[in-house]
């Protein structure tokens, strides 16, 4: 320092001792002792761990990933099989880990931030209800949500031999007058939105909803309203049992490539336009309702292509029914056709998705409350929309505060999902318990673990960062 | 502007108007009425009531009971006319309140391109105009964490010229500005009075009241206690309120 070399150190021959107590000297030689210590300890447990496995003829090794695994996996692939190798196995049981993570980090998210949005509604009952659901499933363990949900709810559905169709199948007569009915409660609901300022419609609405129900309720039962009767065919989207979910077939037939392309060519249109149009927005300002031509685009085309594909044969793609293979002893052991969701599956899905879009919905809540008030009120002092307010003022700032924690809620999922063991979910932890059971490989299977979670985990943080840094505030 | 220049006709109107936060009644049967191209000036305690009428006037803040007509809507509870009506409103924030996480040029341009439907070229023509006006034709492309707070406050002012409003309404402009500050932004407020534009501002700054307002309001307790020109106002105010008012800041 430029004061201290001013005057003259008092003891000369304490350099050495000087150069000791320098703050920085000091760090440096404690880090250096500190990760000696550290290089000793690990080396000396690595050591006696080898020791001891040698010792019982189990070296860690991943030779033995090539020997025949010998067991049977509850949900695999069709290539895998008892004979399979110990490796196949094991990357049966990470195929297993992501199906349930990918699919529960997205319907997480959206259940989390429909959940956030309600938890800040200004409808007395929709926040006190969601409220209520995020402290029950915030503060209760999630290993007692998942045996809940596989234990108590799924094995409450009906039996597979009578599984439950969403919608119930079958043919359905009703009165006509009931479509003339709905449709006069949409006009209403319409009308009432557009015509109504919001906080003075909901009023209006319902009275004369009820109206409607009394006229129809009064007019039905003395018989002076129409009564002919309209029907329609309802095919199940899903058929619901103990065995868990199955989504009936969309099986392609002879014209589906020719469907497909048309259907092709509706997207271009609609991707088209909607790029044309927003270029034409930029430069003259006019706004166009890009969705909704979008939308008429694709579901046009999806239309006519049916029709042109049916007219000269059969309809593109055809509803087949899941149907199950019953072996000689009327066992069922799988689905002829169908595609089918098991119920461990399921129950591990649910139980992620609801337990963890509790703490989402938290989070969003709380990044919502963050942007100040002056934001809003700026906002719509400008003339936005309450629409325009939430994606271009609210949102933008509210991600700042929700991404980091929401990163968080995205490695619990993912490491709670070896909570599949609990009820009989074949993840990566769940055969790997197998495999190091059967081996003896215990220390090279738990590496193994920890490398995949480690992985997966640094993916999402990954992820998360990068969208981090695209929602940070430049201040200098 | 040109063809709202009637004089006879208020461009704001309010009458009785009162409004209440719970028990509290934060405005008490207030009639005030402002001219096209008029710069009003409210004072008063703090409590008093002048945020929250000027508040009021874009809507803001909901009044509960009386009327309050501008630009010939009356502000009731149907969005189509609050839009129509916020659309003619500038209004600039004691706290700035600009979007932390758009540049300049886009706090500028957001609501024309998006409230007014204007084209970008159009919007971006506009704000590097106001840009000019304001003094910081520069710093466009700046984020607001990278500006002074009295650049912040003009580019606000300029975000809310934007909209090419009829009326400007400023919530104690610089209350938040260090001292040196608050001159730059006076100054582009009295450029914007000069220029015709019709404004209330709430303010505590004597001197901007005295030289550029037409009219000086005076709120107490929700009341407006005294109105009349500046000179009339600091040479010869009638109420005891304000006499004790005026005494205690000048």
């Amino acid at each position: 320092m430029a004061s201290s070399a001013a005057t003259p150190p008092p003891q000369r021959n304490n350099l050495f001792l000087s150069f000791l107590l320098d703050p920085n000297v000091l760090q440096a030689i404690s880090q250096i002792v500190i990760a000696a210590l550290v290089v000793i300890a690990v080396s000396q447990l690595w050591s006696a761990i080898l020791f001891n496995l040698e010792a019982n003829n189990l070296t860690p090794n991943l030779a033995f990933l090539s020997n025949r695994a010998g067991f049977d996996i509850g949900e695999r692939p069709d290539w895998y099989s008892s004979d399979s190798t110990y490796g196949q196995a094991f990357v049966v049981g990470i195929i297993n880990t992501l199906r349930v993570v990918s699919v529960g980090l997205v319907m997480t998210t959206i259940l989390g931030v429909f959940g956030g949005i309600a938890l800040l509604s200004t409808n007395f009952l929709v926040r006190n209800v969601t409220a209520f659901a995020v402290e029950v499933l915030r503060n209760t363990p999630i290993l007692v949500q998942l045996i809940f949900w596989y234990a108590v709810v799924i094995f409450s559905l009906p039996d597979f031999r009578a599984p439950l169709g969403i919608p119930g199948e079958g043919v359905y007569l009703f009165p006509l007058r009931h479509l003339v009915l709905f449709i006069a409660a949409l006009a209403i609901i319409a009308l009432g939105m557009l015509r109504l300022s919001p906080g003075r419609r909901s009023a209006p609405i319902l009275l004369a909803l009820a109206g409607l129900l009394v006229l129809e309720f009064i007019g039905g039962s003395l018989g002076i309203l129409d009564n002919s009767l309209g029907r329609i065919e309802i095919f199940p989207a899903a058929f619901v049992s103990r065995r868990g979910l199955a989504f009936p077939e969309l099986r392609a037939m002879e014209g589906f490539g020719l469907w497909l392309l048309i259907v092709g060519i509706g997207v271009a249109a609609a991707v088209a336009q909607w790029i044309m149009l927003g270029r034409v927005t930029e430069r003259t300002g006019k706004p166009y309702p890009r969705i909704i031509y979008a939308l008429l685009a694709v579901i046009g085309a999806a239309l006519l292509g049916w029709l042109i594909v049916r007219a000269s044969g059969t309809a593109p793609l055809i509803y087949v029914p899941p149907v199950q293979r019953v072996n000689a002893s009327g066992v069922v052991s799988g689905y002829e056709s169908g595609v089918p969701i098991s119920p461990e599956y399921l129950a591990l899905l649910l139980g992620l998705v609801v337990y963890t879009a509790a703490f989402i919905a938290e989070i969003v809540r709380a990044g919502i409350l963050a942007v100040p008030r002056g934001q809003v009120e700026a906002a719509r002092a400008l003339g936005l929309r309450p629409g325009q307010m939430f994606s271009m003022v609210i949102l933008p700032q509210a991600m700042r505060v929700i991404l980091p924690p929401l990163g968080s809620q995205y490695l619990n999922l993912a490491k709670n999902s070896t909570l599949a063991i609990a009820i009989a979910y074949t993840d990566t932890v769940a055969v790997t318990t197998t495999i190091m059971n059967q081996s003896g490989q215990s220390v090279t299977g738990i590496a193994m673990i920890m490398v995949t979670y480690l992985a997966l985990s640094l993916v999402l943080s990954l992820l998360t960062n990068i969208a981090n840094h695209q929602f940070r505030i430049i201040s200098r | 502007m040109e063809t709202t220049t009637k004089n006879a006709e208020p461009i704001i109107m309010c009458q009785n108007v009162n409004k209440w936060f719970g028990e509290f009644h934060a405005l008490r049967d207030v009639s005030v009425s402002v001219m096209p191209r008029e710069v009003v000036v409210v004072i008063g305690p703090s409590g008093s009531g002048k945020s929250t009428f000027i508040r009021c006037i874009n809507r803001l803040e909901e009044h509960q009971e009386g009327t309050i007509i501008v630009d010939g809507m009356e502000l009731k509870n149907d969005i189509r006319n609050i839009a129509a009506i916020r659309r003619e409103i500038g209004m600039v924030f004691q706290q700035f309140n600009l979007f932390p996480h758009k540049t300049v040029m886009e706090n500028i341009t957001l609501a024309p391109i998006k409230v007014r439907n204007w084209s970008r070229q159009k919007a971006e023509a506009k704000a590097r105009e106001l840009l000019e006006r304001v003094g910081i034709p520069e710093q466009a492309n700046k984020y607001p964490g990278q500006l002074s707070g009295g650049q912040q406050q003009r580019v606000a002012i300029a975000r809310a010229l934007a909209m090419e409003p009829k009326i400007m309404l400023f919530d104690e402009p610089t209350s938040a500005l260090d001292p040196e500050m608050i001159k730059e932004v006076l100054d582009v407020m009295k450029e914007l009075a000069l220029s015709g534009m019709t404004m209330v501002c709430v303010t505590h700054e004597m001197g901007f009241a005295r030289e550029v307002a037409d009219r000086v309001i005076f709120f107490d307790q929700g009341r407006v206690v005294e109105e009349g020109t500046p000179e009339h106002f600091f040479t010869d105010a009638q109420h005891p309120r304000t006499q004790l008012f005026l005494s205690q800041i000048l």
